[in-house]
């Protein structure tokens, strides 16, 4: 039931169809292809799709198109003035505000509505008038100073007529003293496309003829899957193809061990396991038709606690046992000395068990995918994955595809930080296109993110520290249990390197240091920036400032006289050469000194 | 393809006619931040009421009162002169709501007919003793907004209007997991008129929300506080007493953002906070 | 970065009006690393990163990369890219040699020009000397560059076949072995203030100093650095996708449940680069995309054991546990 609107954007008028409850954001993106406005959550709780609305700054993902009638929309099209890039456009590209580019477009206009009624706000206005906009990638620093920067250009070239040059324009130009190009300051070459909405991401992308994609997730945390029944979805108005299991042609992968069902067969093991896949001709069909996929479990116990899940006559999620076997003895081990004389000769001996949560990465832009079959069999794959390569191989192996025959494209990729780094559902919407013919899109909902894509391992840390009176180190013992999730995917690399940085970066001369993987029904515990690092590190660092307190010693001077130096070698013996953490001990310590004069 | 159907009255009167007929099966769009994602569920009538612009109004009436239209928006309020002189914990409160596109959009009407126990107008309007307008095809009736708050709407009417007095001093206090975009865990709001020899209070209000299933007054912690000088010792202990008071009379519950005991231990100190700010107002005017 | 963590590789093509294509397989996640290819590639060349395009992340058109991850693009990739770009040079300086009579390694690359060192007027425009190789040389000017990290192996024992690759160069028992590319360090400092009636924490001020080993482009390094450190500050104080506060276990759904941090949110914070070059990276360059990501958690919790006291064991510091922590040292626990 759709009616025609008269929508004026950007100074444009348009005569577009919209539904009844076609937001605002839907006709922008999906009717006028005007995509600068994103979708990051369509909550209004992200505010990657801010625009403005008779210049006020809204959520268009709030806002029925019907409703809008009248007023006029802005999006980050419409900012520039003619040729040239509004003074905000330019601090954002020029100092160094945008980076994944995904917030940018909301991001912008909320400054700029911000700036219309007031060149010259405080910083806390500043933040405050962006509080609306998430940013996972920058940490707001660099957008705070582009919109100051942006106020003053602004309020000059009230003040001197439009010949005014720009603060922002001479900063830039003294870089260009440097005589090279390896360490100038150089805007990104791709952020012109991001501050004015031309960044075409993997959702941003439409073919003719295309599908859209649901999938359907396990009720349950643990079960066993007595029966999948898709006949009522298949009949569904809008549906092309439905798939389960029995479609995969590969239906294990994983990058250690193959653990995972591409779409679970026997048993699911979290919320987040596929157990069907729908192609329907618009998004609210697929959903429909996902929603009469009738599947019957027989529910198990299920496991939450990576410590419980490896004592014995613990019910098992995947067999032999709930420890991860990437290796013989499912353990990395790292030993040097003799920690057991060292600890008995140390002067004190602190031991603590510490704990991380599970964490999701967030990056505003949700995963998105989109397959194009080819005449003769062939893929096309846009996917905003990190690790193109690796990852086109293992869908290749799934699909049973000769590489050849497979092309995977990534769109800038709106976020990464490790959580675009597996392949999660290319294989599904592959298979749905091949069995279609037509290209199949699939855009993750916020939830589905949050059900189904990985997260950092929770860590249970035990460490023991031995020191001496004169503030040495004499000895590490760590016993480590990484929460891996229902399958292995990456986790024995992330132990490995979370065990060889369990000591940080100082001497410690004997060593032991014992971590496993055990199997859960969390979510998939994957890569994430920091890789194990940041769990060790907790640990590592608590314990040295708790190992210095205990001594009477300064944490920063305890550090000092333990830091690694030019020569020394890591837990694993390796030689270090460059080993900078001397200087920068010294220059927090200069920083702080200088604060207190 | 969903079966709805979409209609935005431009007049009151439509509207209520249209709700009249329709009542359950229409969901009432004012901002749109709660009802738009529920659009998906199956609604038979969408009625847009955001373009009905009588409710949009914001008036002064006598020297302490104002008239708030339903649709007058979070950053409405939080500009206002006329809110911001008259009753400026209405102002802080609608500024702790979401960030700026939901202020832009969220009205009070819709704050106020959620209900929620988290509402962030509320607890300001609880103790500025708010009168609500329902109004439905045929004729209107007033609420006290406590009364609102216990028996909801009928199923034919529409929050129209609030009407509240300011006077003497307010304050809200609020914490959250962040500083925008953030449900409040807990909050509390008090309002303290001085008598007239200004040696005792003639007004006593607190309200807290986030700490029961409804934004509830606090009578226990008013009690406390009503017969308590207005300074001296005997007033901070009289604060302190009143949080203790204000903890009892909690009846929070645990979710994502917070377990009900740390919501019972801070909703004390968020009255006592709120308490003295209101004092340090109350003293001033 | 692991040393395992495969290869990158980088084409290099110079078009016959002097402009330049880089084919990397990284692909551009935010952090930068098509423009880091560009300035690499321009600084080998000696032009402006103006006339140079990248051409990035597709199987069919740009060859074989390990991953924009790890931490690994800027010094993996990057040496690639400059491999590649030393070839298109060498090319150019072995046509620029013929032509002006000199020895090739006499030729130096600046602002679109090789000219013989010392002798700034004898030179060729970058885009002359690419007609030339290519119309008159009949030389097609393509170089390629591959880089993987130099790997060492020790000797085996007690495996089984399978293994991952990093597991099979450490040592089953004793994890002896070299599996690391490349270490970076950092050390950050964390201002607090706790509220000691709700246990709130107000994230005040962070420093850190990151030795990356040589700072290829500071303006995106800091954004780099300044993004994980706020990254941190919200696993230090707030992010858990299974809250420990619901009666039962409740997985977040939403961006409110799940609640990162707003502009309103971040504290000053000061980035401070330090380079102490590391000799297989491309101009000395590390990898600096997670370090800092690893040190505000810590940070701040040691900085709430120096405000009141308690010491927070397991992530993130809630302000229940911090009022936990308080209300058990009124009672005397600690």
């Amino acid at each position: 039931m759709s009616e025609p609107i008269r929508l004026k954007v950007n100074g444009d008028v348009h005569l577009v169809a919209a539904g009844p409850t076609d937001s605002l954001l839907d006709v922008l993106r999906e009717r006028l292809s005007i995509t600068g406005a994103k979708r990051g959550c369509d909550r209004g709780e992200c505010g990657a799709c801010t625009v403005l609305l008779d210049d006020l700054p809204v959520n268009a993902c709030l806002v029925l198109a019907r409703r809008v009638r009248g007023a006029s929309v802005t999006t980050v099209e419409g900012l520039r003035c003619g040729e040239n890039l509004h003074p905000l456009q330019r601090a954002f590209h020029e100092l160094g505000a945008t980076q994944c580019g995904f917030c940018t477009p909301g991001m912008l206009l909320s400054a700029k509505a911000l700036l219309d009624h007031n060149f010259t706000p405080t910083r806390e206005e500043i933040r405050t008038a962006i509080s609306g906009n998430l940013c996972r990638c920058t940490g707001y620093t660099k957008i705070v100073a582009a919109i100051s920067v942006a106020a003053r250009a602004i309020a000059l070239t009230k003040e001197l007529g439009d010949g005014a040059r720009t603060a922002s324009s001479s900063e830039h130009d003294r870089d260009k003293s440097f005589i090279g190009v390896v360490g100038r300051r150089l805007p990104k070459i791709d952020g012109l496309g991001h501050v004015t909405g031309a960044t075409k991401y993997a959702d941003d992308l439409v073919l003719p003829r295309m599908l859209y994609a649901k999938p359907v997730y396990s009720a349950h945390d643990h079960a066993r899957i007595v029966r999948v029944d898709v006949s009522r979805a298949r009949q569904a108005p809008g549906v092309a193809a439905v798939i389960t299991a029995q479609d995969v042609p590969e239906n294990r992968c994983g990058l250690t061990v193959k653990d995972q069902p591409v779409i679970a067969d026997d048993k699911v093991r979290h919320r987040g396991d596929v157990v069907a896949f729908v192609a329907a001709t618009d998004p609210r069909a697929a959903a429909q038709a996902a929603s009469l996929v009738a599947v019957e479990y027989k529910p198990l116990p299920a496991i939450f606690d990576p410590v419980e899940s490896l004592r014995p006559g613990t019910l098992t999620i995947h067999e032999p046992g709930n420890l991860v076997p990437f290796n013989a003895s499912g353990c990395i081990r790292i030993r040097r000395g003799d920690v057991n004389a060292a600890f008995d000769a140390a002067d004190i001996v602190l031991d603590e068990t510490y704990r991380t949560s599970p964490i999701e990465h967030a990056a505003m832009e949700p995963h998105a995918m989109l397959v194009l079959p080819g005449p003769t069999g062939s893929l096309t794959i846009w996917t905003p994955n990190q690790v193109l390569f690796t990852r086109a191989a293992e869908i290749a192996g799934i699909l049973k595809l000769p590489l050849s025959k497979l092309r995977v494209i990534a769109p800038p990729i709106g976020g990464g930080f490790g959580g675009k780094n597996d392949v999660t559902h290319e294989p599904h919407i592959a298979l749905l296109a091949l069995q279609t013919g037509r290209p199949v899109k699939y855009t993750w909902s916020r939830a589905e993110e949050f059900i189904a894509s990985s997260v950092r391992h929770p860590f249970v840390m035990r460490h023991r520290i031995g020191v001496m009176r004169d503030g040495t180190i004499v000895a590490k013992w760590v016993d480590t249990t990484g929460d891996a999730g229902p399958y292995a995917n990456q986790s024995p690399a992330v132990l490995t390197v979370h065990c060889i940085f369990s000591c940080g970066p100082y001497r410690v001369p004997n060593i032991s240091i014992e971590g496993r993987l055990a199997y859960t029904n969390n979510q998939i515990a994957g890569a994430f920036r920091g890789y194990g690092v940041v769990q060790a590190a907790f640990a590592v660092e608590s314990q040295m400032d708790a190992a210095a307190a205990a001594l009477g010693i300064g944490p920063l001077e305890f550090r000092k006289r333990n830091a690694l130096r030019e020569g020394d070698t890591s837990p694993t013996g390796q030689p270090l050469a460059g080993v900078g953490i001397g200087e920068c001990l010294d220059r927090v310590a200069d920083a702080l000194e200088r604060d207190h004069e | 393809m969903t079966d709805a159907r979409y209609h935005a009255p431009e007049g009151l009167d439509r509207a209520l006619a249209l709700l009249d007929q329709w009542r359950h099966d229409a969901l009432i769009v004012a901002g749109g931040t709660e009802a738009v994602p529920r659009t998906g569920y199956g609604p038979r009538h969408i009625l847009d009421i955001s373009g009905i612009a009588e409710l949009r109004q914001l008036h002064a009436e006598g020297p302490e009162r104002l008239r708030i239209g339903a649709l007058v928006t979070c950053t409405m309020l939080a500009t206002s002169e006329l809110v911001h002189k008259r009753m400026p914990v209405l102002a802080h409160s609608a500024l702790s709501v979401g960030g700026p596109q939901i202020r832009n959009l969220a009205t009070i009407g819709g704050n106020v007919a959620s209900r929620s126990p988290r509402s962030d107008l509320l607890p300001a309007l609880l103790v500025l003793d708010a009168v609500v307008t329902l109004s439905r095809h045929g004729g209107s009736r007033r609420l006290r907004i406590s009364e609102f708050l216990a028996e909801g709407s009928r199923d034919n009417e529409l929050i129209t209007l609030m009407d509240c007095a300011g006077g003497g001093g307010a304050a809200m206090q609020r914490l959250s997991m962040r500083r925008a975009l953030a449900p409040a865990i807990a909050s509390a709001a008090v309002l303290l008129h001085l008598n007239a020899t200004r040696k005792g209070w003639s007004q006593v209000r607190i309200a807290l929300g986030g700490v029961a299933p409804r934004v509830m007054r606090a009578h226990k912690a008013e009690a406390v506080l009503t017969h308590v000088p207005p300074f001296g010792s005997e007033f901070a202990q009289g604060v302190r007493r009143a949080g203790d008071a204000a903890r009892e009379e909690a009846n929070p519950v645990s979710d994502v953002w917070a377990t009900s005991w740390y919501r019972r231990h801070v909703i004390g100190v968020l009255t006592q906070r709120a308490l003295l700010q209101a004092a340090k107002a109350a003293d001033a005017a | 970065m692991l040393r395992s963590q495969d290869a990158s590789s980088a084409v290099v093509e110079l078009k016959q009006d002097g402009s330049i294509v880089v084919r990397v397989g990284s692909v551009e996640v935010g952090a930068g690393t098509t423009t880091v290819a560009a300035q690499i590639a321009a600084e080998e060349l000696g032009v402006d990163p103006e006339v140079v395009t990248v051409v990035f992340g597709d199987t069919e058109t740009t060859p074989y990369d390990g991953g924009t991850v790890g931490s690994r693009s800027t010094h993996i990739m990057g040496n690639a890219v400059r491999a590649a770009a030393r070839e298109v040079r060498d090319a150019l300086y072995q046509t620029a040699a013929e032509e002006l009579d000199v020895a090739p390694g006499e030729l130096e690359a600046r602002d679109g020009f090789v000219r013989v060192r010392g002798a700034q007027d004898r030179g060729l425009s970058i885009a002359d000397l690419a007609f030339l190789t290519l119309y008159d040389r009949r030389r097609i000017i393509i170089g390629q560059g591959m880089f993987q990290p130099p790997t060492g192996r020790v000797q085996l024992s007690g495996g089984r076949a399978g293994f991952r690759r990093d597991a099979t160069i450490m040592d089953a028992e004793t994890g002896q072995g070299n599996p690391v590319a490349v270490f970076s360090y950092a050390v950050a400092h964390a201002e607090v203030e706790v509220d000691i009636d709700t246990g709130i924490v107000d994230v005040l001020r962070l420093v850190v100093a990151t030795d990356c080993g040589r700072a290829i482009n500071p303006l995106l390094l800091e954004g780099q650095l300044e993004g994980a450190i706020a990254m941190g500050i919200d696993h230090a104080v707030r992010e858990n996708t299974c809250p420990e506060t619901t009666p039962d276990r409740h997985l977040t759904l939403d961006l409110t449940e799940y609640a990162i941090a707003t502009a309103a949110d971040i504290p000053e914070i000061v980035t401070l680069i330090v380079e102490c070059p590391d000799a297989n990276g491309p101009f000395g360059a590390k990898g600096a995309g997670e370090i800092n990501v690893i040190l505000p958690g810590p940070a701040i919790c040691n900085a709430i054991f120096d405000a009141v006291g308690v010491r927070i064991t397991s992530l993130p510091a809630t302000p229940e546990k911090i009022l936990s922590g308080l209300s058990s040292q009124r009672s005397g626990g600690i």
